[in-house]
């Protein structure tokens, strides 16, 4: 009887050890020492051969994090980047993993950048083996870059925050309200590529050289001329447009907020529209919108006919001594100047990405579905080729319901 | 089991099971490759015929009461009949119980344990099956009924904390590759109520025969209920699923959960979950496996068999070479041999003693 009971622990000791031993080379590859966590990666096209590729990565001491090392605090964070050229990401992991001795891990990688010059040849491969990587999560940001991708990353030096990653999660947000830049992950990136109703975007940066400061419009602001004077040069403003997989073109900070209002992805923003009552000043407007966009598309003739609806609400930020926002004829004629400045404006950048663009990254494609009863009749209509022919008829109520703390003066 | 009967609760739980299990691989996927947008009204129809059919089930069995498919074989065609039916059903559980282990261990090989052999992680559900069976099969039983509602409200969890990321305009156009498609060949989609089989089993495990028709009605409309949520998880947040193929489709909708900073990568706690409800799974597949043989072979004890029947299922979800072969298994002739046997097989069987049984009432 005690024999039987020896064999039996025995034997469950054995299956115990076995399987012990079985899940530990897994478990020896993921051990903390043995890893190197990459907070950004920048790809570019090689420098020597233009069919190569050049992947940096940017890492973080593990130290940044420690109290006692000041907490990485932004005066003194200098970005650790390594560079690589190879023929694809993983390869160029792969030499990366030989040559810090470690393996690199990117279930902490925020940012994933691509040059202007290589999203111009197309990034779909580098968008699959991205995907395909199990630690590469769907909501890492993708960005592409008027510079090269490695000068960004040298010039993205967090300006107030401690923690470089806390500043790569949240920047895209701000785009939340401000409406100028969009959080573009690679999970919709890739959600785009693969379906026939949409086309990709991603975020785009460069860095700033407007060393005088001066005025730039509204309307020309993109990521090469903000007008701030700031430690940090790399700037995150309006979006990057592609067709298929090839960027064709990019969008400034008017461009982008008109985006984010037909997308909902911007909760409040602040637009500047010429004061009625004096045609040289602006009147700073706050809005938000009382419903989500209503797109609604119709089929005449083959063609397609895009009605955009928009309610919004706002109230009027700017005062000065002759204020009068608690005049209903005022705030009406307030009302009537936004609707047909954001009328002009929105169907500018719908003409702008259809026409010369001929991508559709607010996704009317989706909503167009409706118009068929089958998937044949949707394939044979070729919609993304046949959305540069689309009109617009663009309608937007804004309702300007009174001014800030001050209402009249 | 004949000591350890089911309640109504428990039975049901015993047919969800099933489902769930496999709409946590290639179902939702292969069902939306099928189907495209139109999936979940495919679903909807065939939840309909699902529930018709286990009605039509409890009708026919009811005139065998307190007796399974096996006895009511025995009747129709003698013990030959029994032995071969007996023999095609724990080839069909040990085939869909290899497959779906061989898929789960690989996918899971992927996501965690890349460097592990996919021989340990097999034996890791193998052990833990053994163990649990040897102990009690009512302890699997039971089991599996305190995990269903874990895994109901998990479920339930994705669909809600993913609602931002929906595009309900992903169900246009509404008839996907037509109506002929949806509604004449998407009649083979039943093959995902796969549930329906152990309803040919539960009758004299049931502690209360009589609720036969509770136990089957309500049985497959909950499957319904939690097949269109998952497949409406994945339709709405991923449409390319019709041409990309992924492994894991509502693991990579976990992904996408995310509440501000604070929560993000739950999707660790739903394959936890899963884990468990896939143990759940085999351990039903190695009962009723044992139960077959016992009932074939007039075994008196069948624990001493458990072990053979879990080294069996271990060694079939390792002959497939690789994940391309168990996947092409599980999607492509899974729902076949699914239709083939639940449905046609079976059913015949059923109408065949049924008029058998007039006949001989006839006769008097």
């Amino acid at each position: 009887m005690h024999y039987k009971k020896f064999i039996k622990n025995l034997f469950i000791a054995l299956l115990l050890v076995s399987l012990a031993l079985g899940f530990s080379k897994s478990y020896t590859s993921y051990s903390i020492d043995n890893l190197d966590f990459v907070l950004a990666m920048g790809i570019d096209v090689s420098e020597s051969d233009e069919s190569k590729l050049k992947v940096s990565f940017e890492f973080t001491r593990s130290s940044n994090y420690s109290p006692d090392s000041g907490g990485g605090s932004s005066d003194d964070y200098k970005p650790i980047i390594s560079s690589v050229e190879a023929s694809s990401i993983d390869s160029a992991i792969n030499l990366m993993n030989a040559h810090m001795g470690k393996e690199l891990k990117f279930s902490h990688c925020k940012l994933i950048v691509f040059s202007e010059k290589l999203a111009e040849k197309g990034i779909s491969e580098h968008v699959y083996t991205l995907i395909n990587n199990v630690q590469i999560r769907p909501s890492t940001n993708i960005i592409v870059s008027k510079c090269e991708s490695e000068y960004y990353l040298q010039n993205l030096n967090p300006t107030i925050e401690d923690y470089i990653t806390v500043y790569y999660e949240v920047f895209p947000n701000s785009g939340k309200y401000t409406g100028y830049t969009t959080n573009a992950t690679i999970g919709d990136f890739f959600y785009s590529m693969s379906t026939n109703t949409c086309e990709s975007f991603a975020l785009l940066s460069g860095i700033s050289d407007n060393d005088d400061n001066s005025y730039e419009d509204i309307n020309n602001i993109n990521a090469n001329n903000i007008p701030v004077q700031s430690k940090r040069t790399a700037e995150n403003i309006g979006i990057a447009v592609f067709k298929n997989d090839k960027l064709a073109g990019e969008l400034n900070a008017i461009e982008a907020l008109c985006f984010s209002i037909l997308t909902s992805k911007v909760n409040n923003f602040l637009i500047s529209v010429p004061n009625p009552d004096n045609s040289n000043s602006y009147l700073d407007i706050y809005l938000h919108d009382d419903m989500s966009s209503k797109i609604k598309v119709d089929i005449v003739n083959e063609t397609p006919y895009v009605h955009v609806n928009l309610k919004l609400t706002g109230d009027i930020s700017t005062a000065d001594y002759n204020s009068k926002y608690s005049n209903d004829t005022t705030l009406k004629e307030i009302s009537e100047y936004t609707s047909s400045y954001l009328e002009s404006t929105i169907s500018d950048f719908l003409y702008k990405t259809s026409k010369e663009y001929h991508t559709d990254i607010i996704c009317v494609g989706k909503r167009a579905l409706r118009e068929f009863s089958t998937w044949s009749e949707y394939e044979k209509y070729n919609w993304k080729d046949r959305y540069r022919d689309s009109f617009f008829d663009v309608n937007v109520e804004a309702n300007i319901k009174s001014g800030s703390l001050i209402t009249e003066t | 089991m004949s000591n350890s009967k089911f309640n109504t609760k428990e039975a049901i739980s015993l047919v969800l099971v099933i489902t769930i299990a496999h709409s946590l691989l290639s179902l939702p996927k292969k069902l939306l490759e099928n189907q495209k947008s139109a999936v979940i009204l495919n679903i909807a129809y065939v939840s309909i015929l699902a529930v018709a059919f286990a009605y039509l089930v409890y009708k026919l069995m009811k005139s065998f009461a307190g007796q399974d498919i096996i006895d009511i074989s025995e009747f129709l065609g003698g013990k030959f009949l029994r032995n071969l039916l007996g023999l095609v059903f724990i080839a069909y559980l040990t085939f869909t119980g290899s497959i779906l282990l061989r898929n789960f261990c690989e996918s899971i090989k992927i996501v965690y344990f890349p460097n592990t052999k996919v021989t340990f992680i097999i034996a890791m559900f193998i052990v833990a099956v053994v163990i649990v069976c040897s102990l009690d099969f009512k302890s699997s039983v039971k089991t599996t009924y305190l995990i269903i509602p874990i895994v109901s409200l998990s479920m339930i969890f994705l669909f809600i904390s993913n609602l931002k990321n929906f595009s309900t305009d992903r169900m246009f156009p509404i008839l996907g590759d037509g109506i002929t498609n949806t509604f004449i060949t998407g009649l083979g989609n039943l093959y995902s109520f796969g549930g329906l089989l152990l309803l040919y089993f539960l009758p004299p495990n049931l502690k209360d025969p009589g609720k036969f028709k509770k136990v089957a009605i309500t049985s497959i409309i909950l499957s319904a209920i939690y097949l269109l949520i998952t497949i409406s998880i994945v339709l709405f947040m991923f449409a390319y699923f019709v041409k990309i193929d992924e492994i894991l489709p509502l693991f990579s909708a976990a992904r996408y959960i995310e509440f501000g900073s604070f929560f993000q990568r739950l999707e660790s706690v739903f394959l936890l979950i899963w884990f468990m409800i896939f143990a759940c799974y085999l351990s039903i597949v190695i009962i009723f496996s044992v139960e077959i043989f016992k009932k074939m072979t007039n075994l008196k004890d069948s624990k001493p068999i458990v072990p053979f029947f879990a080294l069996l299922l271990f060694g079939t979800s390792l002959i497939p070479k690789n994940y391309a072969v168990t996947s092409f298994l599980e999607a492509d002739i899974y729902p076949f041999v699914n239709i083939g046997i639940i449905f046609i097989l079976s059913g015949s069987l059923l109408i065949l003693a049924n008029i058998k049984l007039r006949k001989m009432k006839a006769g008097g």
